[in-house]
């Protein structure tokens, strides 16, 4: 696989120079599009912060003047996209701090909850999907495939509220609530985090044996798989070192649209476990009509998103060299 | 011979040719044979009738508060128990099953449409259009989906219809990759070839011609959707952003169940196990339509 790498070496570069120079114009017009949605919000943000109750024009014509808001939109877009370059995501309406400060301290917990399911959803997934892809047993394969089925069709927040109900609640295995930095105490940080983690794994853990299983059932016939049974390869070894290195190559595609989509399925999660990250500072910036909040988390989260889903391509074209960079 | 030049004489329109498709007949023993689907399909149906049927079953109307019978377990008056208020959790699940069909429905729906017409007119048209459209629907990819969701929400204020909206918009772009890449193949097929060289006009050919052809995915991606729609509207309605109160949603009434759940946890169970239900049995049909229509074809699966 290296070898395919070495030889490719330029072309792989300019692949990722131009990758990395098309993030620029997509980034753009997602902050475009996200200051256009903000800005779409019905209501007054001066009115939001004097309160409702304070019709004094003066005032109000002094907040507007303050907040940038009495300048034409675009200068105003043009403003927040200076400021946003320098890293001041602006200041918050209801508590005044920096955004920038409110974001840095919510994301790590985002990010530790994304890792650590998408860690337990690779270790749950992989072994099931490789059992339901290399058993004999037709029943047993059925029962992993509805088994997987049933995993996708339940709701975070309800499996959320369920581990609450059955492991903290009745038998106290895990505490409530209550979360310490990583750093810190790792070993009650990820004790703490576990069953957050493993709600929003569930479903992704799912989706990974599913394609494991199909990977495995596709090769299965393959005749580099009847050679390595002929030359009386254990089982085991036939499964581990021919099937599983090529199957697992449409999961790591998985893996990354998984990993993208936890960015999101992690505000259900944080609101059920009352984890304070961006997820959960994002929902109390609607209640409070904190919208330059709720505009920067989603302009950070969509970031975010935008480049893992590069990584994940990246890393594909890497582990599949035979992938021309299309 | 002659047969064929009557054809093109009396100008007989040209057949739509279905290659891959089963035929209806056909499709329906496949189904029949296969258990998941029947499976599901069954308990689709018995969720669909009582949905429709609620206000006949309910045994309370949904609102009304029996102030003495509060969390009451299940069983006896109450067949699935009470609330906090002492609402019936029964009639609640059946009117909760009401708004999240509904809701599916519609946003699937309006996805569906918008979204195939969108990415057929794309592939069929090409060009600069195809271009525009496309890039377009990958900004809208570029998105978290839930995040998307819950902007649209707030831009336009919560509620059932926003709802629709916000999962309907979000599901656009699926949909539109969805009939876009077949429609490519089919275009320069002798058949589309022929209907445009008869002179039949554009949206014509598409209605006729193209859509038949490429409505196999589409429909299995819809059953798909409609299992994550339901999820979704169950997590938007649980976030405050969908449904509001009183009204029941299967959603919010985990979200009101989960403050008092130490003291009885039936109005959280109840309600969670109805959207499992209904999404495991889109699912079932889901998988069983996928496996019978295109083996080879590989969902790749998201929840919300």
């Amino acid at each position: 696989m290296l070898r395919f790498a070495r030889n490719d070496n330029s072309e792989m570069q300019r692949y990722l120079a131009q990758r990395l120079l098309l993030l620029i114009p997509v980034l753009f017009v997602i902050s475009l599009l996200v200051f256009s949605l903000m800005h779409l919000i019905p209501g007054d943000p001066a009115q939001a912060i004097l309160g409702f109750e304070n019709t004094d024009p003066a005032q109000l014509a002094a907040v507007r003047r303050d907040l940038g808001l009495d300048r034409p939109v675009y200068v105003q877009y043009a403003r927040w996209l200076g400021r946003l370059l320098t890293g001041n995501l602006g200041t918050s309406v209801r508590t005044g701090r920096p955004i920038t400060t409110l974001v840095a301290e919510a994301l790590p917990f985002t990010i530790e909850l994304a890792v650590y399911s998408i860690a337990l959803a690779v270790l749950i997934g992989i072994p099931v999907g490789t059992l339901a892809g290399t058993t004999s047993s037709r029943w047993a394969d059925a029962g992993m495939q509805t088994l997987t089925l049933l995993g996708l069709s339940l709701p975070a927040f309800w499996v959320g509220a369920m581990f609450i109900l059955l492991f903290s609640v009745y038998l106290r295995w895990f505490p409530v609530l209550t979360y310490t930095a990583l750093l810190d105490a790792p070993l009650a940080n990820l004790r703490g985090f576990f069953l957050p983690a493993l709600t929003l794994a569930i479903p992704n853990a799912a989706a990974i044996a599913r394609m494991v299983r199909a990977s495995l059932v596709s090769v299965r016939r393959e005749e580099y798989v009847k050679v390595a049974r002929a030359k009386g390869l254990s089982e085991w070894r036939v499964v581990r070192a021919h099937m599983l290195k090529n199957a697992l190559i449409p999961v790591v595609t998985l893996i990354g649209i998984v990993a993208g989509y936890l960015l999101g399925g992690a505000i259900v999660v944080e609101q059920v476990f009352a984890i304070p990250g961006v997820g959960r500072l994002g929902l109390q910036a609607i209640v409070q009509r904190d919208y330059p909040v709720l505009q920067a988390v989603v302009l950070v989260v969509t970031a975010l998103f935008v480049l893992v889903n590069l990584l994940v391509d990246l890393i594909y074209v890497f582990l599949d060299p035979r992938i021309r960079y299309a | 011979m002659s047969s064929s030049i009557r054809v093109y004489a009396t100008r007989k329109p040209v057949r739509a040719y279905r290659p891959a498709a089963p035929r209806t007949a056909t499709l329906f023993m496949l189904v029949c044979r296969s258990p998941k689907a029947v499976v599901g399909l069954l308990i689709l149906a018995t969720i669909a009738a009582a949905a429709t049927m609620a206000p006949h079953l309910a045994p309370y109307p949904v609102t009304e508060m029996h102030p003495s019978d509060r969390f009451a377990p299940p069983g006896g008056k109450y067949a699935l128990g009470t609330d906090f208020f002492g609402r019936d959790l029964l009639s609640r699940v059946l009117f909760g099953y009401r708004t999240s069909l509904l809701v599916a429905v519609m946003s699937v729906g309006f996805a569906l449409v918008c979204g195939s017409a969108l990415g057929m007119s794309a592939g069929y048209i090409g060009g600069a259009l195809d271009t525009t459209l496309m890039r377009a629907m990958d900004i809208l990819f570029a998105f978290p989906v839930l995040l998307l969701a819950i902007t649209i929400v707030v831009v336009l204020g919560a509620g059932t219809l926003t709802t629709v909206l916000a999962i309907g918009i979000v599901y656009v772009p699926i949909f539109a990759r969805i009939a876009r890449a077949p429609t490519l193949v089919v275009r320069e097929h002798a058949y589309v070839e022929a209907a445009r060289a008869l002179g039949q006009r554009t949206l014509r050919v598409i209605a006729r011609h193209v859509l038949p052809n490429i409505s196999t995915p589409i429909f299995v991606q819809a059953t798909i959707n409609l299992a994550t729609a339901i999820l979704f509207e169950s997590a938007l309605s649980f976030l405050g952003l969908g449904t509001q109160p009183p009204y029941p949603s299967l959603g919010l009434m985990v979200s009101e169940g989960r403050n008092y759940i130490e003291l009885s946890p039936w109005p959280t169970v109840f309600p969670g196990l109805a959207i499992v239900l209904a999404v495991l049995s889109f699912n079932l049909v889901g998988d069983a339509l996928q496996e019978i229509l295109d083996p080879r074809l590989r969902q790749t699966w998201v929840s919300s």
